[in-house]
């Protein structure tokens, strides 16, 4: 089987008007599948591309994928096809051959393909990248802002997106460059993905604390903010002596727990998302909404 | 036509459709349910189009076992941002919240940058 990319509307052009159902036209249940399923399958595939290749058959009918097929027409992006020759009507067995192929074939490369190509994304990787070298911003001209100085901020982990919408806030602001270092797994609404220059790797636990610690070490971060995750002050103190530590807790981190002793000793402030988490020493800041 | 509809997110470790339910039979609501975290990872809705969601409905069901009218959870937050009605686990309907803009964190880093010279 080989992997081909086709032009959707190719495909539903091949059996005239009536096979082409839309998941918002009438066809569909609105509230059962149409619209939750349209919704989540179109943001997804504009951010990331296809995972899986659509199977048709010989005559070009769509055996699997009607949506996303939708989907890449009205973004406009080729669809990645398999044509299937036999065994077409055991979806399993077929579904799991696809995955195979494409993990070994195409995957990983027509993932990073559209990410490199965005142009936002380009436009602020290169501007967290120009003021680590040259220490100033050169893209955009630097409004007046009531501060003298542009802050270097890290965000260490990120819980209900306080991280990357304050680094969002910084950098359209002119307050100083800003971005989060966060798991994939944990990032489950997208929210610190949708923000190009933020880095969320897929990876363990170890992998990701050398990654948060060359963070430290060569963006030199003037202030470290820490979501949840409270032994990352711990390698903060060791690798950025220099930089003043915030710890902030999210209910469940401290519901029923105590505060741990480094982060009491390390941390210059640690604050709290909700009321009733107040304690000792803890200052109350709520989530901050972005745009 | 103004709609009157209300929408519940279904989280764990508490599961509270039940109370939805009845919520929405007590006041002849028509009740719409998202699975956000059991779907996790293939079917989830991305933040940014949830918050396109929220603003078609008039109510908001927060409940997840702990939010009053001084707590409430981020996607609470957004939908008294949307201009929904938030009701919580306390059985209070809420409809303003004093929230804390992103302004308040920078001030809070110059000042602890300002203190260390």
């Amino acid at each position: 089987m080989k992997i081909r990319f086709v032009n959707p509307s190719e495909l539903f052009h091949s059996h005239g008007p009536v096979v082409r159902q839309h998941p918002l036209s009438d066809y569909y249940d609105h509230d059962e599948i149409g619209i939750s399923t349209y919704l989540q399958v179109l943001p997804s595939i504009a951010l990331y591309g296809f995972k899986y290749a659509v199977p048709i058959s010989k005559s070009r009918k769509i055996l699997d994928g009607n949506f996303r097929a939708f989907c890449a027409e009205e973004l406009g992006i080729k669809v990645p096809v398999i044509i299937c020759k036999n065994n077409a009507e055991n979806r399993s067995r077929l579904n799991y051959k696809l995955l195979w192929i494409i993990r070994k074939l195409v995957g990983k490369k027509y993932l990073f393909k559209r990410k490199w190509k965005n142009p936002r994304f380009n436009k602020k990787f290169a501007r967290v990248l120009s003021y680590c070298i040259f220490q100033k911003n050169i893209l955009n001209e630097v409004d007046e802002t009531p501060y003298k100085k542009q802050l270097k901020v890290l965000f260490i982990f990120d819980i209900a997106g306080v991280g990357a919408d304050l680094a969002d806030y910084i950098n359209r602001n002119n307050f100083g460059v800003a971005y989060v270092v966060h798991r994939e797994q944990f990032d489950r609404f997208y929210m610190t993905r949708s923000f190009g220059y933020n880095i969320v790797p897929r990876c363990s636990v170890k992998k990701f604390i050398l990654i948060v610690i060359k963070q430290l070490l060569f963006f030199k971060p003037e202030i470290v903010h820490i979501n949840a995750w409270s032994k990352a002050v711990l390698f903060t103190k060791i690798f950025a002596p220099k930089s003043k530590i915030i710890i902030q807790f999210h209910g469940t981190d401290l519901r029923g727990k105590k505060i741990p002793w480094y982060v009491k000793l390390f941390s210059n402030k640690i604050l709290v998302s909700t009321k009733d988490l107040l304690r000792k020493k803890t200052i109350y800041m709520g989530v901050p909404l972005g745009d | 036509m103004i709609k009157i509809e209300a929408l519940f997110t279904r989280t764990y470790p508490i599961d509270k459709l039940k109370e939805a339910i009845n919520f929405c039979q007590e006041n002849n609501l028509k009740l719409t349910v998202i699975n956000r975290i059991s779907d996790f990872p293939i079917n989830t809705i991305p933040h940014k189009q949830f918050l396109k969601l929220l603003k078609c409905f008039d109510y908001y069901l927060d409940l997840k076992g702990l939010t009053t009218s001084d707590v409430l959870s981020r996607s609470g937050l957004e939908a008294l941002r949307a201009g929904c009605k938030v009701l919580v686990d306390t059985g209070e309907i809420i409809t303003d919240f004093k929230m804390t803009s992103p302004d308040d964190y920078v001030k809070l880093y110059f000042e602890l940058f300002e203190s260390s010279k």
